[in-house]
């Protein structure tokens, strides 16, 4: 018996190393630099809580919040609503649905920089393609990326564009899922398709929903790619999301003590939004 | 039982296998002689630089140089990295941008020595950029190159409106004045196609017009920020106004932090003007239209030109300064291969800025390269400082833009970036 304890440690200890050393080990080192002034080229010095002082006291932290709460509502929330749209259009069996799915999935796949590259042709203020088509139909396109007012709106296309095919089929597995008798039963009890949509579809759905919604804003919380290649952050911050606020930080202002904390406190505001989600299941999660 | 015993015997021996081939190339590295890590940004430039580096080693048969090159960002990332690990690079190119606060954190060498023994060979104002905490201080990177902003114009524009070219005696109110004449709805839908001039917050452009006008964006002692003071607001209502009111520039903010869309517009003949580094001239090569580039204009005050030097710091913690130095010195100097000079860089050394080669190859893109190198007598930087990047890159750009885009008025815009650039330039 022990020497088969011995040995499952011994199997099991690689993963174990691994997630002390590249998880569990930073983060713990994240949190202990948050309370130190470390500029990288120098011993770090102890700087207790000034960090996070500087932090809640600085107005661009704020703006750097609001604009990550704004872009994950756009992208995560409304991106969830198209995703299921689409799946349910999906869903019905027609012609070449498959080749539908393919069409939709596609932007998945294509690495988020190069689409980002792309993107900020397309969206330029002057001879972008978005602004060109708008023209031809007599609209004066806005100023995609120079107007702080637009900016985020059109990173916001952009990445619904590219992930909502990443949603979509997973609340396509998710619908398939539900078996054909319940609406068998409900059409033969005449239920219209509100009906069916509301009392069948959406609860039945809901375990997909919620890990959808776990994930999506998660992942829209994480944004960096797009706003470091379209805008760097501009104009005006009106694009600078959390991440690359800690990324400017930490590799460029050698501010990396500052960077720590607002990393910190980056995983803890995530953490909250998970905890509150998985708090609010019980309401509206069915399980079998 | 005796295959997991087996098993668990293999996979040890090639952990320890794994850690013999480590040693046995350090081994191998230390066997040759003097060996210096040299790192730069660019990558393109890599056969030029191995060719260079192959000249010095048959030059220099004791030293030995490895060298890696990656591309600016992650560059920068990875020297941050090495210096944390207590492992970096001998000698490293060292950015303007960066100096100081590489200075100030005490990781660079001074090379004071080294330098003033062939002070007369070079320019001096690059090199004086190189010095922490100020003029008078010490330098702390060597230069192989400085570089300045010209006013590129397209001269197909320029015909079509039946306008003179720029020259090197034309001021700032000249340039305002023709930009409006430059400014042209070619299929007349009611909106401008090209525009005069590209006026935009950059550090290229605008801190040198702010200084020509007898204005400053820091104090002298980097602690205060000056830009709403009367000569600098001037300067930033004329280039707000250009776009808002005489319509002769676009609209465009200034959102990234090498400015590319001023040289995207003019490369693709948005804009008949532009103030930007020398370096652009590479971008502006194969242009499908005629185009040249002259001194950028002066103001009432005085004529200030925005340059900065591209040179090599090494690090403090070298085993071997001297011959970290003989390789600075070789690749900063005479013998560093003309293929590795950029188009728009002008050499540190005298006399390699002056040659006819140099002349030849600007000579295939501007007609006057003197232009170029006489902007060494008016090069001012942009008061390059520790957290520069913070507070004239990512702050002023970001407290401006509003203006240039007509939300905000130019008072109230410099009124929110003096502020926020001094709770940078205070902060720890």
């Amino acid at each position: 018996m022990v020497r088969k304890k011995y040995e499952a440690w011994l199997f099991l200890g690689p993963s174990l190393l691994g997630l002390v050393f590249m998880i569990y080990g930073p983060v713990a080192a994240v949190f202990g630099l948050g309370f130190t002034h470390y500029d990288v080229l120098r011993p770090a010095e102890w700087a207790g809580l000034s960090n996070y002082i500087s932090i809640f006291s600085n107005p661009l932290f704020w703006k750097v919040l609001w604009n990550t709460v704004y872009f994950a509502l756009g992208t995560g929330v409304v991106g969830i609503f198209f995703s299921l749209i689409l799946a349910m259009l999906i869903n019905v069996d027609i012609p070449l649905q498959g080749i539908f799915r393919t069409i939709f999935f596609l932007p998945v796949v294509v690495s988020m920089v190069a689409a980002s590259f792309i993107w900020r042709w397309m969206l330029n203020s002057h001879f972008g393609v978005f602004n060109y088509l708008l023209q031809t139909v007599g609209i004066s396109g806005p100023l995609w990326l120079d107007d702080p007012r637009w900016t985020m709106f059109g990173i916001i296309i952009m990445t619904l564009w590219k992930m909502v095919g990443y949603n979509m089929i997973i609340f396509l597995a998710g619908l398939k899922n539900i078996p054909r008798e319940f609406y068998q039963a409900a059409q033969i009890d005449g239920a219209g398709w509100s009906t069916r949509l509301f009392r069948i579809t959406l609860p039945l759905l809901s375990p997909t929903t919620f890990f959808v919604i776990i994930v999506s804003l998660i992942n829209a919380f994480l944004v960096f790619e797009q706003t470091y290649v379209i805008t760097n952050g501009g104009p005006a911050n009106a694009t600078l999301t959390f991440a690359l606020h800690i990324f400017n930080n930490a590799f460029l202002y050698f501010k990396m003590g500052y960077a720590s904390a607002l990393a910190f406190l980056f995983f803890i505001i995530i953490l909250l939004v998970t905890m509150i989600q998985i708090g609010l299941q019980k309401r509206w999660v069915y399980y079998d | 039982m005796k295959r997991n015993r087996l098993l668990i015997v293999t996979l040890l021996l090639l952990l320890a296998a794994g850690f013999c081939v480590e040693a046995a190339g350090q081994e191998e590295s230390s066997a040759s002689g003097v060996t210096i890590k040299y790192m730069w940004w660019t990558p393109v430039y890599e056969p030029y630089i191995q060719g260079a580096i192959e000249k010095f080693h048959s030059e220099n048969p004791g030293i030995s140089v490895e060298y890696e090159t990656l591309a600016f960002d992650p560059y920068w990332q990875k020297v941050q990295n090495l210096f944390a690990a207590g492992n970096p690079p001998d000698a490293f190119d060292m950015s303007v941008v960066f100096v100081w606060d590489f200075a100030d954190k005490g990781s660079v060498l001074d090379i004071e020595d080294f330098v003033s023994r062939d002070i007369d060979k070079y320019y001096r104002k690059p090199i004086d950029m190189e010095r922490y905490p100020d003029a008078g201080g010490k330098p702390y990177a060597m230069p192989y190159q400085w570089v300045a902003s010209m006013l590129y114009y397209n001269e197909d524009a320029f015909d079509a409106a039946g306008v003179g070219y720029p020259t090197r005696d034309w001021d700032y109110e000249t340039l305002i004045q023709t930009s409006k004449k430059l400014t042209a709805d070619t299929d007349g839908d009611g909106k401008a196609d090209r525009y005069g001039f590209f006026s935009n917050a950059a550090h290229t452009f605008l801190d040198s017009m702010i200084k020509a006008y007898g204005g400053e964006v820091l104090s002298s002692d980097y602690s205060t920020c000056k830009i709403t003071e009367p000569a600098a607001l001037q300067v930033i209502q004329k280039c707000v106004d250009m776009i808002q009111k005489d319509k002769s520039a676009p609209v465009a903010a200034s959102y990234d932090a090498l400015l590319v869309s001023g040289g995207e517009m003019f490369r693709s003949g948005k804009i008949a003007m532009t103030i930007d580094g020398s370096y652009m001239i590479d971008s502006f090569k194969d242009v499908p239209f005629e185009w040249d580039a002259t001194m950028v204009p002066k103001g009432p005050v005085k004529r200030s030109i925005y340059g900065g030097p591209d040179g090599i710091s090494i690090a403090k913690t070298t085993a071997h300064p001297d011959e970290t130095w003989a390789f600075v010195k070789f690749m900063t100097g005479a013998d560093r291969p003309k293929e590795t000079w950029i188009p728009g860089g002008v050499s540190i050394t005298k006399s390699v800025a002056s040659s006819s080669d140099w002349t030849d190859m600007h000579k295939q893109w501007i007609s006057e390269p003197k232009d170029l190198l006489d902007a060494a007598q008016y090069m001012e930087g942009a008061d390059f400082c520790t957290k520069w990047l913070e507070w004239r890159i990512n702050t002023i750009n970001a407290e401006l833009a509003p203006a240039f885009v007509g939300q905000k008025s130019v008072a109230d815009a410099a009124r929110a970036a003096k502020a926020a650039v001094e709770k940078v330039l205070q902060s720890k």
